[in-house]
């Protein structure tokens, strides 16, 4: 007999630990779509190695700081990326930025509950139209498929506030938790 | 990011060889480049991952982009010599199983033969 199928989705809950920033290290940045890289290596400087995974936790910062600036602050450079951080046992983030809110929250999951749906299926013609999450606002250098890793990657929790504007992010590491 | 290419073994085959990061600032330009190619007579097209040390969500939407039109076509996208970062993030993002990995390029021809 097949297992059940759970799919993971984004979660709202403006009172959840995740938000609690005391003892975090903060940064703010002005929201310039050019420097995302360079900002995601610059909250990384000091980050232990062995949380580095390569390259792979900068790629994952870089999404997070890429949708503040980009669907959040419209790159609009007066607005500011703000980047709470803690490195010590595991990796932590809070990122808020000075937009709207993800409005398409709710959607999104339901389309993460089909896209999954359908590779649990093995379809995969529905799948591959169901790779990327596309909404009005994407353009072409919108991948659809950020919170899809985000989910599997931030393996404590990615949570958002009420207003959709603030995300928290855990990863752990098996040996930091017998640390 | 550098990008070449070279013939397969079937005049409808093609060999990508991209060479830095695909990333939100490559993506569009990686994309615009590889679709006439799939457009003009090779839509069975193997790209060597080899050269690529970072892949973000905005590489990913342009390979996903890149299937859709292969498959237009009847033809298909295999990755090689697919490693680290891009190997985890394809892996998360659930789309090795549309991408067909090979160890190799010459494996990845192979399998058209």
């Amino acid at each position: 007999m097949k297992p059940l199928l759970i799919v993971r989705k984004l979660i709202v809950d403006e009172r959840n630990e995740l938000f609690d920033a005391q003892g975090m290290q903060f940064v703010s940045f002005p929201s310039d779509f050019n420097k995302v890289r360079e900002y995601a290596k610059q909250v990384l400087t000091d980050c232990p190695k062995k949380f580095l995974e390569g390259n792979l936790l900068e790629q994952q910062l870089s999404e997070l700081i890429k949708n503040g600036i980009k669907h959040g602050n419209g790159c609009d450079p007066s607005k500011q990326i703000r980047i709470w951080f803690d490195l010590r046992k595991r990796v932590r983030f809070i990122v808020e930025d000075e937009g709207p809110g993800f409005q398409s929250l709710a959607s999104w999951n339901t389309f993460f509950k089909k896209r999954q749906t359908a590779l649990w299926n093995e379809d995969f013609d529905a799948f591959l139209d169901l790779a990327s999450y596309k909404s009005s606002q994407s353009d072409e250098t919108d991948g659809g498929n950020s919170l899809i890793a985000a989910l599997e990657y931030w393996n404590g929790g990615m949570i958002y506030n009420e207003k959709k504007n603030k995300v928290g992010v855990v990863r752990w590491h098996s040996s930091a938790k017998e640390a | 990011m550098e990008l070449s290419s070279r013939p397969g073994n079937k005049s409808n085959e093609v060999v990508v060889v991209p060479v830095g990061d695909l990333d939100l600032y490559a993506s569009v330009a990686f994309c615009n480049s590889l679709t006439p190619m799939l457009e003009q007579g090779t839509p069975h097209m193997v790209i060597d991952m080899a050269g690529v040390r970072y892949l973000d969500s905005s590489g990913v939407g342009a390979l996903i982009r890149l299937l859709h039109q292969a498959r237009k076509l009847g033809g298909e996208i295999r990755v090689a010599n697919l490693s680290g970062t891009p190997k985890r993030v394809l892996e998360m993002c659930n789309i090795i199983s549309l991408l067909k990995e090979a160890p190799d390029v010459e494996t990845a021809l192979d399998a058209w033969k």
